[in-house]
């Protein structure tokens, strides 16, 4: 059995910025981003994080899903998905949207 | 005597002023992109002798100064490239480029990646020319454009390829290379990393986002039209397998690639 690990984050993350341009190959989602002329390419794991951060879900949620869809513990993870988002988040990609 | 030449690189006029005794080093690199209409109106460049000094002109500057034509002729063939490069308005990366089969294979990458020394190696090893310096590409069709500049290859590359060295850069033609030039727009099948390893050639599956970073990483002008370049890239990459090409011998890759590229295509 697992369990998320510490405390409540009732946060949503995303929905993405609404300027981003999304495109997928095999399942990896690049992001062009105009206003900063970046683009971003996803590997596949970030990609799945990535399609959860619709602004419906909270970081502890995003670690769970992924969880799941992984077949990991979710304290295993919880570090990997949290810098990602933090990345995602530092380089302009999300909107936040509070819970 | 002066006689004026007329050339089209990627559909970009160009114009040089040519001295009677750099007819036949000019003719040999750029004949391929002769003109039969006059270039009205744009920059013209010029060779022409000075004292003992061979000098590449654009307008009325001097924008290189060499001791024979070839080497004259070198320096121009970098200027109108860049020159034609500049103004070409699709979507330009810089790869080497051959043709295999039905479509296109580009490898990006940085000056000194391999790119030509690879191209010219596939070549020799029965692979058509499309360019040693850009994959140029059409926004409205996603076509490859041929752009078949002349082959620049250093000492080093031409030790590689197992030649008689000359101490300095040489100019070569896919012609002087046995291999046929492609003259024909075509799709682009095949995007292929270099990377240089000792150990003996792998061709390594790679996935097709790789691809589309690298045609954006080596573009010379995504940032004229962004969106549009990212939208093509994308199309590029979706269209065509990505691969990491590990090599240390230069035939042996050239072989592996065009064997294996024609094996997956089957």
């Amino acid at each position: 059995m697992s369990q998320v690990l510490p405390g409540p984050m009732v946060e949503r993350l995303g929905p993405p910025a609404s300027h981003l341009i999304a495109s997928e190959l095999d399942g990896d989602i690049s992001l062009y981003d105009p206003v900063r002329s970046n683009v971003h390419v996803l590997n596949s794991t970030a990609s799945d994080v990535w399609r959860l951060l619709d602004g419906e879900h909270t970081l502890d949620e995003v670690i769970v899903l992924m969880a799941r869809a992984y077949e990991l513990d979710p304290s295993d993870i919880r570090v990997h998905v949290a810098r990602t988002v933090d990345v995602f988040t530092e380089r302009g990609l999300l909107r936040r949207a509070e819970g | 005597m002066v006689a004026q030449r007329s050339y089209r690189l990627l559909d970009v006029p160009i114009e040089v002023a040519v001295d009677d005794a750099a007819a036949a080093a000019i003719d040999r690199v750029l004949g391929g992109f002769r003109s039969a209409r006059p270039t009205c109106g744009r920059t013209r460049f010029g060779l022409s002798r000075h004292g003992g000094d061979c000098l590449v002109l654009r307008g009325d500057e001097v924008v290189a100064r060499a001791h024979s034509w070839d080497v004259a002729v070198d320096a121009l063939v970098t200027v109108v490239n860049g020159e034609a490069i500049g103004d070409f308005n699709g979507f330009a990366v810089h790869a080497g480029v051959i043709a295999w089969g039905d479509g296109a294979i580009a490898f990006p990458g940085i000056s000194g990646a391999g790119k030509s020394t690879l191209t010219a190696a596939c070549l020799q090893s029965g692979a058509r020319y499309v360019s040693d310096e850009a994959l140029c590409v059409a926004f409205d069709t996603g076509l490859v454009i041929p752009y078949a500049k002349p082959i620049r290859l250093s000492e080093s590359s031409q030790r590689l390829l197992g030649w008689a060295p000359r101490p300095s850069d040489v100019l070569v033609t896919a012609a002087e290379l046995g291999a046929p030039t492609v003259d024909v727009p075509l799709p682009l099948s095949h995007l292929v990393q270099l990377a240089r390893t000792e150990d003996r050639p792998r061709l390594i599956p790679l996935p097709r986002s790789t691809g589309l970073a690298d045609l954006l990483r080596f573009s010379f002008n995504h940032y004229k039209r962004p969106e549009a370049a990212f939208e093509l890239a994308g199309r590029l990459a979706t269209g065509a397998r990505a691969w990491r090409l590990e090599y240390s011998s230069l035939g042996a890759a050239a072989e592996l690639l065009l064997t294996l590229v024609e094996a997956k295509a089957a």
